[in-house]
Order: structure tokens, then C-alpha cells, then sequence
């Protein structure tokens, strides 16, 4: 009984790890056969909602408006980046959120992967250029993204026009971020806005990416320290792009 | 019977967490308590291991670390399996509130765990993140337990009373 347990419990182990290492080698992603299957929500609306006479057109004139709602949101964010890439000289590629992550919701799943030169690093934007965070993790037809307010994320950044002077965003509890290593002499103040640095490596400067909050200062330290409020809600969002070249 | 109980289980278990949105967490829940519940009401071996594979597969769709909940269902299955063989033999209500405990915890380690493995840190840990994950410990048990004493009652002490009078 224990060892037919042992067998099959490495069988599908085995079938687990080779679906992963597929993956990794951009055989074959397991993960997009499963995005492809249909939504349940729509199978389960079916089920429950069988096709009736006025009732139903009502429903389906309801469900229209709300897809014409969006469509126009959609539009006018697709305006607002299309604004961004012809005013920008970098080459962006404009993606869906798929998914976040169910355990850390600072993790996005997004609909471009590897066929559209999305590479790891590379700095994730919205409207009209404000970077909200970095892709961590590359698939065949998806990606990770990090957003800046994930406790593991790091950015370099420089403060508003002083782009010599810079600091370090970290996210602070998933919640919101804070500015570390800024110089004690450096003028600070609510309402600056901060822009990414040239110091990171595949992320083009002068990018908007939040704004001070508060300052802490203390005259026993070495470096200022400031809370900083991103200018979009990481909550509600749908479309983003990413940079794929400089 | 049997695999709609489990689906209505899912079903119902992620209303109630979707209800009440505890965590954003209300995806990897009913599929725990689902594989749990399966193991523990049918007794097919390819099918305890197929559907935390498929459950696993699924959520690993839609997560940012591609496997990790397929491997964490499938230790779960095997966890449930090899103490339900060695320490655990019998199927009373102890054993299944005994059971349906350590595996939320093998799960749960398993993920924690997997923080340290994996190349890039995905958890938040925290303290505020460990005791959702022992609060939801003891509810998803406490629904496991509870269904499964339904369906014992409802369903196996139906069918052997059926059984009873056909030898009769």
C-alpha cells in the first residue's frame, strides 16, 4: 500500500516537474492549455439563465451596456497609451492582466510573453508613462509582474528636476512605498514627484512613478527617509505596457 | 454522487470565501478542501493524485509560480496517504478531524517553504500572513469535518441501510 502510494505519488511528481521544466525550456506551457479553457462563470451563467423572451433581452441589453461601458474605458486608456508611444522613442508592447497572484496579490499575470521580446527587468507602464512596476518572470504567452508596492521590489530613482540626486524605492507591506538613502542635505518635501533613475539597467529615466507623501528626518541618521503614493490604484488595473527596448 | 458532492463543495466553498473575500485567497481554498474531501470520500487512488494534479494545474495557470500548487496538492495527497496507512488507519471522526488538520498544515508548510526555493520571493511573510493562514487552517478543517460527517450520514449510512434491506 506504501509503496504503491510512493509509486504514484512520483508518477504524477515526475509528470508535474516535466510540465515545469517544458516551460522553462518553452517547450510546451501546460499554463496556456488551462488560460484556453472556457470561463466558468459564463458556462455557469448559461446554466442558470436559459433563453426567455423579454427577461432575457433585457439581460442581454444590460450585459451589452456594460460591455459598451467598458469598451469606452478601455478606449480611452488604449488613447492615452497610444498618446505615450508617439511621444516616447521606445518601443512598448501593450498587454492585458490576466490574473494576480492568489497569494500575493502584488504579483500581475499578464497576456505577452517571450513571442513579444518581453524579457525579464524590463519596467511595466500605464497611461501616460507612469511606471508601476518590473517583470520578474517570462513565459511562452505570459509574464510576471512585480509591481512597485511587492516588498521584494527595488527601484532607483531621482527627485524631480535634481535627476543627479537619487534614492531607492522599495515597496512597503504591499500597501504603499518608501524612498530610502536620500542625502540629509537633499530638499524634500510633500507633493514632489519622482521619476525612475538612469542607474536602472533595462529602464529608461526620467519616467514618473509616485509622489511624497511624508518625510521622515532625523538629525542622528545618515539618510532621509519618505513615504511615497503611487499615482494610479495598483487595484484597478487592466491594461498596461511594457518596455521592451530603449 | 460522490464527485457532485465534491463539486458543490468547491462550489460552495468559493462563494463563501468570495462572499466574505477573505485574503483574495478565495481560489486556493476550495480546491484544498476539495482534495481533501475527495480523498477522504472515495477511494480510487489515481483519482486523489488526478485531481490535485488538475486542481493544481489550473491554479498554477493563473499564479505567478508555475507548479508550485501542483506540487504542494500532490505532497498533500501523499501526506494524507502515508499516515492514513501508518498512524491514521481507521476512518472515525477523530481521525478525520486529526487528518484534515495535519494537512492544511503540510500544505501551508509547503508553500512557506517553497518562499526559501523558489528564485525569486514571491510571500509576504508576516506575522499578519501566518495567522490568516492558521484562521483559515481551522475553517477549512472545520468545513471538511462538517461535510464529511454530512455525507457519512447522509449518504454511506443511506446506502448501507439500502444495502441492509435488499439482503433481507
Amino acid at each position: 500500500m506504501l509503496r504503491r502510494n510512493l509509486q504514484i505519488f512520483l508518477l504524477f511528481l515526475a509528470a508535474s516537474l516535466l510540465l515545469i521544466f517544458f516551460k522553462e525550456g518553452q517547450i510546451f506551457d501546460f499554463g496556456f492549455v488551462m488560460r484556453q479553457l472556457p470561463a466558468p462563470q459564463k458556462v455557469a451563467n448559461q446554466l442558470l439563465n436559459p433563453p426567455d423572451d423579454l427577461a432575457e433581452s433585457y439581460k442581454e441589453l444590460l450585459v451589452e451596456n456594460s460591455q459598451l461601458q467598458l469598451l469606452e474605458e478601455e478606449n480611452k486608456k488604449l488613447r492615452e497609451l497610444l498618446d505615450f508611444t508617439q511621444t516616447t522613442e521606445h518601443d512598448l508592447v501593450v498587454a492585458n492582466v490576466v490574473s494576480r497572484d492568489f497569494i500575493n496579490q502584488n504579483l500581475l499575470i499578464i497576456d505577452v510573453g517571450n513571442a513579444e521580446n518581453i524579457g525579464i527587468g524590463q519596467a511595466v507602464v500605464v497611461n501616460n508613462g507612469i511606471v508601476i512596476g518590473k517583470i520578474i518572470d517570462v513565459m511562452q504567452d505570459a509574464a510576471v509582474v512585480r509591481l512597485l508596492t511587492d516588498n521584494g521590489s527595488k527601484l532607483a530613482v531621482s527627485l524631480g528636476d535634481q535627476t543627479l540626486i537619487s534614492g531607492l524605492l522599495s515597496g512597503s507591506l504591499g500597501l504603499g512605498m518608501s524612498l530610502q538613502y536620500i542625502p540629509q542635505d537633499t530638499e524634500l518635501k510633500k507633493g514632489d514627484i519622482l521619476f525612475t533613475s538612469d542607474l536602472n539597467e533595462l529602464i529608461p529615466g526620467g519616467l514618473v512613478v509616485g509622489q511624497v507623501e511624508e518625510v521622515e528626518f532625523s538629525e542622528g541618521e545618515l539618510f532621509k527617509k519618505a513615504s511615497i503614493s503611487p499615482l494610479v490604484d495598483y487595484n484597478t488595473l487592466s491594461l498596461l505596457s511594457v518596455i521592451v527596448s530603449l | 454522487m460522490k464527485y457532485l458532492a465534491t463539486l458543490f463543495i468547491f462550489v460552495l466553498a468559493h462563494s463563501l470565501y468570495s462572499l466574505f473575500n477573505l485574503h483574495e485567497w478565495h481560489f486556493v481554498q476550495p480546491f484544498l478542501i476539495a482534495v481533501i474531501f475527495l480523498y477522504l470520500a472515495v477511494d480510487d487512488i489515481w483519482l486523489h493524485y488526478g485531481f490535485a494534479f488538475l486542481a493544481g494545474m489550473l491554479m498554477d495557470a493563473y499564479s505567478a509560480n508555475f507548479g508550485l500548487y501542483t506540487i504542494s496538492l500532490l505532497t498533500t495527497v501523499f501526506v494524507l496517504k502515508f499516515l492514513h496507512s501508518t498512524v491514521f488507519t481507521s476512518k472515525n471522526t477523530g481521525t478525520i478531524i486529526a487528518l484534515a488538520f495535519i494537512c492544511q498544515a503540510s500544505f501551508w508548510l509547503i508553500l512557506i517553504l517553497s518562499y526559501f526555493a523558489l528564485p525569486y520571493n514571491f510571500l509576504n511573510v508576516s506575522w499578519s500572513m501566518l495567522w490568516s493562514i492558521v484562521i483559515f487552517s481551522v475553517i477549512d478543517s472545520l468545513l471538511i469535518i462538517f461535510l464529511y460527517i454530512l455525507y457519512f450520514n447522509i449518504w454511506l449510512k443511506r446506502k448501507a441501510s439500502l444495502q441492509d434491506n435488499y439482503h433481507f
